[in-house]
């Protein structure tokens, strides 16, 4: 960043080579619509390019960089509260029961431990999960994608979305809560019980 | 050293994530052996992040578009942080000021139509009673002379200072009339920039905010190769093994484009030819326009600003970054020979 703010474009470049993806990735996380994060990469990258003269090197590029990502996102979730198309915290809850679902789904998981089988399991877990992060109220999605998805630290995360350590470690807690609760449906039960008879 | 039930919960994530050390971790630990509802709920916690951890690992994420990548670059390139502020104000699209609408709105029209309209009967109106006037040497009336200059040959003040204002910017270089043919800005933002905005963002939002592009042309994106990703800050490679390869351009299309590009200019609505036009530039002014041809995408003309710039100014402490640039816009300006798309 100092490279390009002397004026080395090819700096800045590499800047863009190297965070594009994991930005994306976030973007794509918190809007859950490929256009509007194709505008949100876009934009953000054009804010650091108009804040680029002014910026100081006393924080990690990195945590700047989701915070416009994040501030952008916020700013589309707005627009599109105002216009009542998608609560971004939409969220369905299940009266399941505590750990029993996450465990027994994390459990069979591993004991089809065997070729398609386990392909066709994992398939479903990971589009299950995109679905349960997707349902996370935006606060625990963030503080959520960034550590498991991205791997900020806890301190960098707390940088990037204005609130302190310990509030983000209780995001972190409540997402983790709701994806447990997410989890306990058990569709995937079934495919265990047909794969294992 | 006892803990509080918010504190024991508090500490439940920096145990799961292995971030409490010494008194607090032996604390935390007595804690959790004397609590059932403190160990089901770590249990509960560790099983949940294992199972999103197995999930993520199979997420499957599709790389970013290439052309955000591009427009941005560009964008980075019109702008460097080091070189002087570009343009402070919101840029204004020159089509708008000379437009029709904006012609139509010009405060000097209505009264030179009338005048003109005016004159026009008088003139029709004797034409028709004494076709003869002229031809037969009568002194002339003075009404006469005016048909001839015309209405708008001598408009009031006001009407000339417009007049001049838009003569100015129809002499200018173009910004939005000659706009390169990019069928790769698809995204609102590239869109915006295609037409003509110098600075991207405020321009951005105010393309994408204007009722004209509030519902976006739908999109053709191909569907791109799906790739994992593995390490969220793995550093990418570097971007000139992204970038279009360097390629020379075939002769034969280069000349073929260059020759649409010169029949273009002189086409459009009678402007100065570009080496005309250059010449009158000041340093600031060739900048700009360097600038603005780079967000619009219009390659080989922001390639032909900075060779001037290069060549009418080589002690100027910016050559290297205008080097700079000339390669990425010959670069983009290859790519672009190469696929026209």
């Amino acid at each position: 960043m100092a490279a390009y703010q002397r004026g080395d474009v090819t700096a800045f470049a590499e800047l863009v080579a190297r965070h594009e993806k994991p930005l994306w990735i976030f973007l794509r996380r918190l809007v859950r619509d490929e256009g509007a994060a194709e505008d949100l990469l876009q934009e953000t990258f054009m804010r650091v390019i108009h804040g680029a003269a002014a910026w100081q090197p006393n924080a990690k590029f990195s945590t700047w960089l989701y915070t416009i990502g994040r501030n952008l996102c916020i700013d589309h979730g707005r627009k599109l509260q105002h216009r009542h198309t998608l609560s971004m915290d939409h969220h369905v809850g299940h009266a399941g029961d505590e750990e029993g679902g996450a465990a027994r789904l994390h459990e069979q998981l591993s004991g089809a431990d065997r070729g398609a089988e386990r392909s066709a399991l994992n398939r479903e877990l990971a589009a299950r999960l995109d679905r349960a992060i997707a349902a996370l109220p935006v606060p625990q999605r963030e503080v959520f994608v960034m550590r498991e998805v991205l791997g900020l630290p806890f301190a960098e995360i707390a940088e990037a979305v204005a609130a302190s350590e310990a509030t983000v470690k209780s995001r972190m807690r409540y997402a983790l809560q709701r994806l447990r609760s997410e989890l306990s449906d058990t569709p995937a039960e079934r495919t265990s019980a047909e794969v294992e008879p | 050293m006892t803990l509080s039930n918010d504190e024991f919960q508090a500490r439940m994530i920096d145990y799961l994530y292995g971030e409490l050390e010494g008194d607090e971790l032996r604390a935390f630990e007595d804690q959790l052996s004397e609590s059932d509802a403190g160990r089901r709920e770590l249990a509960a916690l560790q099983s949940t992040l294992r199972i999103a951890r197995d999930g993520l690992a199979q997420a499957v994420y599709e790389p970013p578009p290439a052309r955000v990548r591009s427009a941005v670059l560009a964008a980075a390139a019109a702008q460097p942080p080091a070189s002087e502020p570009l343009r402070t104000t919101q840029p204004t699209r020159v089509d708008e000021q000379v437009g029709f609408w904006h012609w139509l709105r010009a405060p000097w029209l209505l009264p030179t139509l009338g005048v003109a309209a005016a004159v026009g009967l008088v003139v029709f109106g004797r034409g028709v009673e004494s076709p003869s006037v002229h031809i037969d040497g009568h002194p002339a009336q003075p009404a006469q002379a005016a048909p001839e200059q015309g209405p708008v040959a001598a408009p009031p003040p006001a009407a000339a200072n417009e007049s001049s204002q838009l003569e100015e910017k129809a002499a200018e270089p173009p910004v939005k009339v000659q706009r390169a043919p990019d069928k790769t800005a698809r995204s609102p933002g590239m869109r915006a920039q295609a037409d003509g905005f110098a600075v991207p963002p405020p321009a951005w939002n105010a393309q994408r905010e204007s009722p004209a592009h509030a519902q976006p042309a739908p999109r053709s994106v191909p569907a791109p190769a799906r790739e994992r990703y593995t390490e969220p800050e793995q550093a990418a490679p570097p971007v000139q093994d992204k970038a279009p390869r360097a390629t020379p351009a075939a002769p034969a299309a280069r000349a073929s484009s260059e020759i649409d590009d010169a029949f273009r200019r002189p086409a459009n609505r009678g402007q100065p030819s570009r080496a005309e036009a250059t010449v009158s530039r000041t340093l600031g002014d060739l900048i700009r326009r360097a600038g603005e041809n780079v967000a619009a995408r219009r390659w080989q003309q922001a390639a032909a600003d900075y060779r001037e710039l290069l060549r009418r100014y080589p002690s100027d402490a910016r050559t290297e970054a205008w080097k700079k640039q000339l390669a990425l816009v010959t670069q983009a300006l290859r790519a672009r020979e190469r696929d026209p798309r």
